[in-house]
């Protein structure tokens, strides 16, 4: 496949990916109202069209297919209004059909065959339409007639002759023959009899150039039909022009015919200027139909960017903030005075400054796209395990970096599906038993707090049963001390273990014991930490905290012998010069400092690290008290350095199989002279350097 | 910089030479880059490597193996670097104006290689590869090749970052 090919599907991919979920945004909008809104029929109907166009183009005739049957039916929709009654099968057809375009879509992505086995579904479709027709088939009649194109006027008193359009595909578009049935079979759906020429479209392929040099004729026994199934045509793809053509053997409307009256006497070929509409094929109406409905449905993703090339953007914005800085700091210009020179590295300095923001900003995205995509999670399985079930979501604008969003979506979902099936009680007895609101509520909840994002999945349902926890883990071998000691917060981490499951039988949704750890690796992977809070008949909540990677940390530069490493200044409470006999010992070997009537144990940073360190004594150096969690001890480092803000980057993969991340490190950063500063962990440091005890 | 840019630029140059050659040949040859750590010879296969970087000044990395020797800003891309000696349990040195750093990517995972000299670029054919004995200790090694009288121990880059 050549780039452009490549570029192309790329943009398909993108393209009918976001369709499909706004897809599934209206259809879960629609159910929870109980009907279609008008704008909902219309947007639908947009979307089952704009797949069928980009999917035909890229030759994907399944999905071209499907959705041409979609889009029959809601503009069967659309035309009629749908019975209140057929609403549920609507919606459940409506569902199956937008996950087979997903999985579809998925087997593209991984450059799989497509799988041509749609019958069942369309005609799953066509027997639906074939249904509500029946129930409207009246209201057709009406409606028909009530389709007020510009046609109507025209040919009035035509009513009586035999109608016929001309339909001429785009130049090369290829298949002629078969879009040509394509929409024989769309039109028999809404029209009365017709027939056409050529015959014989759908088997003979040489039909093909015959319809190229003189297009395909579709002959109508009446107006209405003409009329349908010239509203097919204006949303059917690859038509260059079509032509309306009729048969008047008398010409009523003299005047506007000047020229072209008699030039051939044969039925379909008698045009007569007045009488011939030829327009623009759907291209441009598409256009004017797209604009207003982006505005409307209030999505940002203005443009698509390749997420490797925003990479390459903040890798040079990066390098370009040191540049910046080694030039203006260089040590040639020591000693002279330059104003000009100043004062435009000054602007310089306020310009790269916004670049970084802008750069930066450029990657976050509101998490609200992972959050929308629940909503369709909770309403499947409540359906399928019988559970009331609705879903709050909270500062779903939040905005995280890319990367975080694609690797946050596996892990909650896999929670909101735990949460159905274990978590909320088995049928809503109990829910009333317990004094709660029938239908359960699955909450998710994202939020900025400084350098973190925390994403919590909480739900009302029954909570987790110690107890049962600890009898599993028994049975499966995982306790590693006796039972009694283990706190209520233990006990939830042992959920976290591979091979975990509670859930004695293993249902279509959860209960194979993969769950949780993958989730707790996957929220890992970003540097994010997992924790579970649950209280017996009140609920559970599981805790993503994850750290805003790329994000600027307000840190304090400290020198530790040759090595530089970068405190968050949110830590530091103090820093403060000490004599060796303020130092106090315990019976171990640590060493505790006291402060405000408090006893601080002290980590010696170059003892901790092993780097040789500057200072001989302890009052060479300085201690810094930092805090963070529960936590708060001092720090002992030769230097400070000064305050500076710095970008966080996360370090090299290839490093996470040494678990520095454990022992107090957290990333890293580049400095103005293009070094790098390691930047702490206070609260791994502290557990790496003194234990888990507080 | 500059010398660092000449010298992939070079390297670049090598390569359309020798592709030149070996198409000639009806036995497949790869391309493998040939240096020198600890007085070894050793080959590495040119499709891995990245680049070929020098003067860069390594950030000590605490609680790392020693053989990681810590990490560079490379374009601001942070990548850690291993030195081969340490790694082969040699004893450590002072690198001399020689040393450079071999970028190499293997499985999305950067690393860079501290050796202390970078020879050339090899052809190696199949049939001039044998496996290791099995008792070597070389446990990042699969395979040696004589060539011009020199035997080069072919690097599985797998093997070296111990990934799978």
């Amino acid at each position: 496949m050549d780039n452009s090919m490549q570029n192309m599907l790329d943009m398909y991919l993108y393209e009918t990916n976001t369709l499909i979920e706004q897809l599934d945004e209206i259809l879960l909008n629609a159910e929870q109202e109980g009907d279609f809104s008008q704008d909902a029929v219309n947007e639908i109907f947009r979307i089952m069209h704009t797949i069928k166009g980009s999917s035909a183009m890229m030759q994907f005739n399944s999905l071209s297919a499907l959705s041409h049957q979609i889009e029959n039916l809601f503009f069967f929709i659309r035309e009629n209004n749908i019975n209140q009654e057929f609403g549920h099968d609507l919606f459940d057809l409506l569902f199956k059909a937008s996950d087979f375009i997903k999985s579809q879509v998925v087997q593209i992505e991984n450059n799989e065959p497509l799988n041509e086995e749609i019958s069942d579904l369309v005609s799953d479709i066509d027997s639906f339409l074939q249904q509500i027709k029946g129930k409207t088939e009246s209201e057709i009649e009406i409606q028909a007639s009530k389709t007020n194109t510009e046609v109507v006027d025209i040919a009035e008193e035509n009513q009586d002759t035999m109608l016929a359009i001309k339909v001429f595909f785009d130049e090369e578009c290829g298949m002629e023959n078969l879009r040509s049935f394509m929409l024989i079979t769309a039109m028999q759906d809404v029209c009365g009899p017709f027939s056409y020429d050529p015959q014989n479209v759908e088997n003979d392929p040489t039909t093909s150039t015959y319809i190229i040099e003189n297009g395909f004729t579709l002959y109508f026994n009446n107006r209405e039909d003409l009329d349908a199934a010239v509203s097919i045509l204006k949303t059917s793809l690859n038509i260059r022009t079509y032509e309306i053509l009729h048969n008047q053997p008398e010409e009523k409307k003299a005047e506007a015919t000047k020229n072209t009256e008699e030039d051939s006497p044969s039925l379909k070929e008698e045009k007569h200027s007045n009488q011939i509409e030829t327009k623009k094929a759907p291209a441009s109406k598409k256009k004017t139909e797209d604009a207003p409905i982006h505005l409307s449905s209030g999505k940002q993703s203005l443009i698509s960017v390749n997420l490797s090339k925003l990479d390459r953007l903040m890798d040079i914005v990066g390098e370009i903030v040191i540049t910046e800085s080694m030039v203006t700091s260089c040590p040639d210009l020591q000693g002279f005075k330059l104003d000009n020179f100043t004062k435009s590295a000054r602007q310089l300095r306020k310009l790269t400054d916004d670049l970084q923001d802008t750069a930066m900003s450029i990657r976050m995205v509101p998490v609200s796209s992972v959050f929308q995509k629940m909503n369709r999670i909770v309403r499947d399985m409540s359906q399928a395990l019988g559970k009331e079930a609705r879903l709050v979501s909270i500062g779903a604008d939040t905005e995280v970096d890319k990367t975080i969003v694609d690797s946050i979506g596996d892990p909650i979902m896999h929670m909101v599906r735990n949460s159905m099936d274990h978590g909320l009680e088995e049928n809503v007895e109990e829910r009333i038993a317990r004094g709660k609101d029938p239908q359960g509520t699955i909450t998710l909840k994202a939020e900025h707090t400084g350098s973190e994002v925390i994403i919590t999945i909480s739900d009302d349902g029954q909570g987790i049963d110690a107890e049962k926890v600890l009898a599993k883990a028994r049975d499966r071998g995982l306790l590693t001390k006796p039972e009694n000691e283990y706190s209520q917060r233990e006990v939830l981490q042992l959920l976290l273990l591979p091979g975990f499951s509670t859930n004695d039988e293993v249902t279509e949704y959860s209960g194979r014991g993969v769950g949780m750890d993958v989730v707790k690796k996957n929220i890992e992977k970003v540097g994010g930490i997992v924790t579970m809070t649950s209280e017996e008949g009140k609920g559970t909540s599981t805790i993503f905290k994850i750290p805003l990677t790329l994000a600027i940390v307000d840190g304090m530069e400290i020198s530790v012998g040759n090595s530089v490493f970068t405190i968050p200044i949110h830590n530091i409470r103090q820093s403060f010069k000490i004599n060796e006999e303020d130092i106090v010992h315990d019976a171990g070997q640590g060493e505790m400092i006291r402060k405000m009537d408090n006893f601080y144990p002290i980590i010696r940073l170059n003892e901790f690290f092993s780097i040789p360190s500057k200072s001989e004594t302890v009052s060479d150096g300085i201690m810094i008290w930092v805090e963070a969690g529960e936590k708060s001890y001092c720090l002992f480092v030769d230097e400070l350095l000064g305050e500076q803000q710095v970008v966080v980057k996360p370090l090299p993969t290839y490093l996470s199989t040494y678990n520095i991340k454990d022992s107090g490190i957290a990333g890293c950063t580049i400095l103005g002279d293009g070094n790098i500063s390691i930047i702490l962990d206070i609260i791994n440091l502290h557990t790496a350097a003194i234990g888990g005890a507080l | 910089m500059t010398n660092l840019s000449q010298m992939t630029n070079e390297i670049d140059i090598d390569f359309d030479e020798d592709l030149e050659q070996s198409k000639d040949s009806t036995e497949t040859s790869k391309k493998f880059l040939a240096f020198i750590s600890d007085g070894l010879h050793f080959a590495i296969d040119a499709d891995s490597v990245i680049e070929i970087i020098n003067g860069h000044s390594i950030t000590h990395l605490p609680k790392t193996p020693d053989f990681i020797k810590g990490i560079i800003n490379l374009r601001g891309q942070i990548i850690p670097i291993m030195d081969m000696r340490l790694r082969m349990n040699r004893a450590e040195i002072e690198y001399g104006r020689e040393a450079c750093i071999i970028v190499i990517s293997v499985d999305n995972i950067s690393i860079g290689l501290l050796v202390e000299s970078v020879s050339q670029m090899l052809d190696i054919y199949e049939s001039q590869i044998c496996a290791p004995p099995l008792s070597t200790h070389q446990d990042m090694v699969n395979g040696i090749a004589r060539i011009n009288n020199i035997v080069y121990l072919l690097l599985d880059c797998h093997l070296l970052l111990g990934i799978n």
